[in-house]
């Protein structure tokens, strides 16, 4: 048939022919070559100092002990560093292991997992968190699963010796991806090097000097008081990585930081893939993984799809309809943690329109039933209602009243004492002639937000406030055109109360940590309660004090939360070892593996 | 040819002008702070305090009047120099042309796949009309019309991934995970030129040389191949220059689907990150590939078909 056409027509059909086969060519020769084989593996090293006995129940950092190590002293400078169990390889921690790591078996299996974004670098002072998501990087201290307190991991101890001065005990026997020694020097370089480059992290722990006291032992001291520097190690960014060998490297670093976690970078392609080999000298033990390969799949519905095909074994962040949809099928499984890490929360506007107006505003908490609300947009497994801004794992024993009860006779009683009534019967109630009518803005990224507006839409027209949905940018939130606004936020990071509520009303930033006071409250009771909160040193007491600014800001509607919401993620029935983690900073780590 | 070259070629610049305006307008009108969004991306899990957003804008420029900046950005760019990205800090046209290599391969082998299934479809379908294969063409053609991309690429995900598991479901690299993608991306132009190239050839069909043609005797194939094919196919060749435009703007949403790094996938996070320069980049090189293209259409239908004169645009 071609040869009938003109010769013009045939030889453009050739041209468009011969360039995609150009552009095949190229393609194939442009794609990534294989990942290096295991040998790339750090030379073999001293025997790692192994964890004899499975994790205590009782964290090591005395200052940032968990709930149930209340009875911990207040300053336990006098108390013993005794080497502490990891704390990521926890319960299920191989207790058998011998002291000299066993050599790799070569038939382990390679897992491919399905994340998100990749379209940052790895090393973590450039602000990445995929290497410390997947497995590659290590922090000094971890966020806990259950408590979201800081706990020791690279660090096996911090000691406050005055409020300035913080005695940090590092791990003996950890070493870099590229066997040098992770000693306190090596540590102190990383920090120094973090807080050089980044202007937010050195904000963040406001380091006046950081000394090395002995081979395991590093001293910071800081400009101001910061009761709360374990948990803001525990941050991405403080990643501890081979100062000199990034120094060596260059730009190069980037992408192929030299780190201490179970996996090593080998290849990592921007907004594509990174392949990483097992740490065989990993002090947490051999990983039961040869390798990772972290695929970037932006869209849900096709991470979803390509687990149940097969092509990944672990998918991020699928949806709750998915998780439901596959429950009857053996082949995978959503998994979310337990405890939600992120608020579903409605912003107020204290500053102008009908909100500003205090019955207004408890009216309409009382109208809406978010607890009704949070069983549709967090079904069990995926979240729960939120009584708390923050939630209840990281304030423990807090019995503060919340906000106000769904009671919309109560909401209606309370605007016609106030004044507000229904006189035209147009259904909307008026003050002054003028009707109540609220805007409810929503950005539609979080699935959630766009349909809580709705239905708080029905149930405010129920007590005769009327309600405009305004579908839009999330940074609309900055120009106050509205009067709620659905927001959707981490409420964990750095596990320490003080710095989550801060980030909602804080009237000072903390550090860099800012200021989104998008609602603009202003409250001084709330201020001294932070301003006590940033002071105090000993937990129990930082907890009750958060626990009265959680109530504050309950009885005030400063905001209002709806629901507590975790991650769900999708797990091949291979996979073994899968703890999902209520923060978003942990996804993958030494335990991992596949049954194949 | 060579004036008619030369006008087209000249009124590319006030195109691109004209587009590059409206691009930067729209973009800088629209809610959004890129500042913001590059400080968060960053330094993750921490809230920029507006200090910090105040430094990053004059950092990045932004705090100049539109205007200014617009001019600003015409300067470089005359330049050749498309700015760095707010985000990752690279330069622009290395990221567009890195992106290029896996969109260009996807787009094409979507056009041959259309092309090569639109071709003997429209034709046969033309020849037998109201048979089987003009039966099950048409249909084709109203499913790739009326079924949205992202519809198709999940059902065919669906059928050759999860139920029959033939292909990959997504990745990039070898040839089997391309098959999905640019099936995928192919079935709405195979579509739109199915129709066309039956439509056309049932026109050319009813012409008199073609009645004059069977006068002569000539045998059906040779009436067809030798005399109506060639008139028929002018219309398909103008529509494959807006196809390519469609084309690429189609990859934006079957790169997003199936993981294809190419340059939809870097203009979708561009585009939500407030990524100002590289969306204005983009558009810039997206805007002169089709205008290309379409240039290239033009110039193909006129040497095809002698009838159109270079000389006409003057008249």
């Amino acid at each position: 048939m071609l040869e009938s056409l003109t010769h013009p027509v045939r030889a453009a059909a050739l041209a468009v022919l011969l360039a995609i086969a150009l552009l095949l060519a190229a393609c194939q020769s442009s794609a990534p070559a294989a990942p290096p084989p295991a040998q790339e593996a750090p030379p073999a090293a001293a025997p790692v100092a192994a964890p004899t006995a499975p994790a205590p129940a009782m964290p090591a950092a005395p200052m940032q002990a968990a709930p149930a190590a209340q009875a911990a002293p207040a300053m336990p400078a006098a108390q013993p560093v005794a080497p502490s169990a990891p704390a990521q390889p926890s319960a299920s921690a191989p207790s058998a292991r011998s002291a000299a790591p066993a050599p790799a078996p070569d038939n382990r299996p390679t897992m491919t997992v399905g994340g998100i974004w990749l379209d940052n670098g790895l090393d973590p002072a450039l602000g990445a968190w995929v290497g410390l998501q997947m497995g590659m990087s290590e922090t000094l201290f971890r966020l806990s699963e259950d408590s979201l307190s800081p706990q020791p991991w690279l660090a096996t101890q911090a000691i406050l010796v005055n409020p300035l001065t913080w005695q940090i005990d590092i791990r003996p026997g950890v070493r870099f991806h590229n066997g040098a020694p992770m000693d306190a020097a090596a540590v102190k370089a990383s920090l120094e090097r973090i807080t050089e480059m980044s202007d937010a992290a050195a904000g963040m722990l406001m380091v006046d000097a950081i000394g090395v006291l002995d081979e395991d032992t590093i001293v910071i001291t800081t400009t101001e008081p910061r009761p709360i520097l374990p948990g803001l190690l525990t941050t991405p960014i403080f990643g501890i990585v081979d100062a000199a060998a990034a120094e060596r490297m260059g730009d190069a670093f980037d992408n192929a930081p030299v780190l201490t976690g179970p996996y090593m970078p080998t290849e990592f392609v921007l907004n594509e893939r990174v392949v990483t080999v097992a740490n065989d000298d990993y002090w947490g033990g051999t990983p039961p993984l040869a390798g990772i390969e972290i695929i970037a799949i932006g869209d849900t519905k096709t991470r979803e799809l390509a687990l149940q095909a097969g092509d990944i074994d672990l998918a991020m962040n699928i949806s709750p309809e998915w998780a439901t949809s596959i429950a009857p099928d053996a082949a995978y499984r959503g998994s979310s943690s337990a405890v939600g890490a992120n608020v579903v929360m409605w912003w107020v506007n204290h500053e102008s329109g009908p909100m500003s107006d205090p019955a207004i505003r408890q009216a309409a908490a009382m109208a809406i039933d978010r607890a009704g609300i949070a069983e549709v947009i967090a079904p069990a497994g995926s979240g729960a209602y939120a009584s708390y801004l923050l939630p209840s794992a990281a304030v423990p024993q807090c019995d503060a009243p919340g906000a106000q009860a769904y009671d919309p006779d109560g909401a209606r009683a309370l605007l016609a004492q106030a004044g507000y009534v229904d006189s035209d019967g147009d259904g909307v109630i008026e003050k002054d002639g003028a009707p109540v009518q609220i805007v409810i803005g929503a950005y539609p990224q979080r699935p959630q937000l766009p349909v809580m507006a709705e239905i708080a839409q029905a149930m405010l027209a129920e007590v005769g406030i009327g309600v405009e949905v305004n579908i839009t940018e999330w940074s609309v939130v900055k120009e106050p055109s509205w009067d709620m606004f659905g927001w959707y936020s981490d409420a964990s990071s750095t596990g320490d109360p003080h710095w989550n509520i801060q980030k909602f009303f804080g009237e000072s930033s903390l550090g860099t940590g800012g200021n989104a006071n998008f609602g603009r409250y202003a409250n001084d009771d709330l201020y001294s309660l932070l301003a006590d909160m940033g002071a105090e040193a000993q937990p129990d007491r930082r907890y009750a004090l958060a626990c009265d600014a959680l109530g504050l800001i309950g009885a005030e509607t400063a905001v209002l939360p709806v629901a507590h919401v975790s991650v769900i993620n999708g797990v091949s029935a291979d996979v073994t070892g899968f703890t999902p983690h209520p923060a978003r900073f942990y996804f993958l780590n030494g335990e991992v593996g596949l049954a194949r | 040819m060579t004036a008619y070259l030369t006008r087209r070629l000249a009124t590319l610049p006030l195109l691109l002008l004209g587009i590059s305006v409206a691009t930067f307008t729209l973009l800088n009108i629209a809610p959004g702070e890129p500042a913001e969004n590059a400080l968060r991306r960053r330094n993750p899990g921490a809230t920029p305090n507006p200090a910090a957003i105040a430094q990053m804008r004059a950092e990045l420029g932004l705090d100049a009047p539109i205007p200014t900046r617009y001019i600003r950005w015409l300067t470089s760019a005359l330049r050749g120099d498309l700015g760095e990205s707010y985000l990752s800090e690279q330069p622009i046209a290395g990221q567009l042309a890195r992106s290029s290599v896996p969109t260009a391969m996807l787009a094409a082998t979507a056009l041959v796949l259309a092309i090569g299934a639109a071709l003997p479809l429209g034709v046969i379908s033309a020849l037998r009309r109201g048979g089987l294969i003009d039966s099950l063409g048409r249909l084709t053609a109203l499913i790739g019309a009326s079924v949205p991309s992202y519809a198709l690429a999940y059902g065919l995900i669906i059928l050759f991934a999860v139920k029959l598991s033939w292909l990959p479901a997504l990745g990039y690299g070898d040839a089997a995970q391309l098959a999905l993608p640019a099936l995928a991306l192919s079935l709405a132009p195979m579509a739109q030129l199915t129709r066309l190239i039956r439509a056309s050839m049932l026109e050319t069909l009813a012409q008199d040389y073609i009645v004059t043609a069977r006068g002569k005797g000539l045998a059906n194939s040779v009436i067809a191949s030798r005399h109506a094919l060639r008139n028929a196919l002018l219309p398909a060749i103008s529509a494959l220059g807006v196809s390519v435009g469609n084309l690429l703007g189609g990859a934006v949403i079957i790169e997003t689907i199936f993981g294809w790094p190419g340059l939809g996938q870097l203009i979708v996070n561009a585009a939500t990150t407030r990524d100002y320069p590289m969306v204005q980049g983009f558009a810039l090189y997206v805007a002169a590939i089709t205008l290309l293209v379409n240039l290239l259409a033009d110039i193909l239908l006129r040497m095809a078909d002698p009838r159109i004169r270079f000389a006409r645009a003057d008249a």
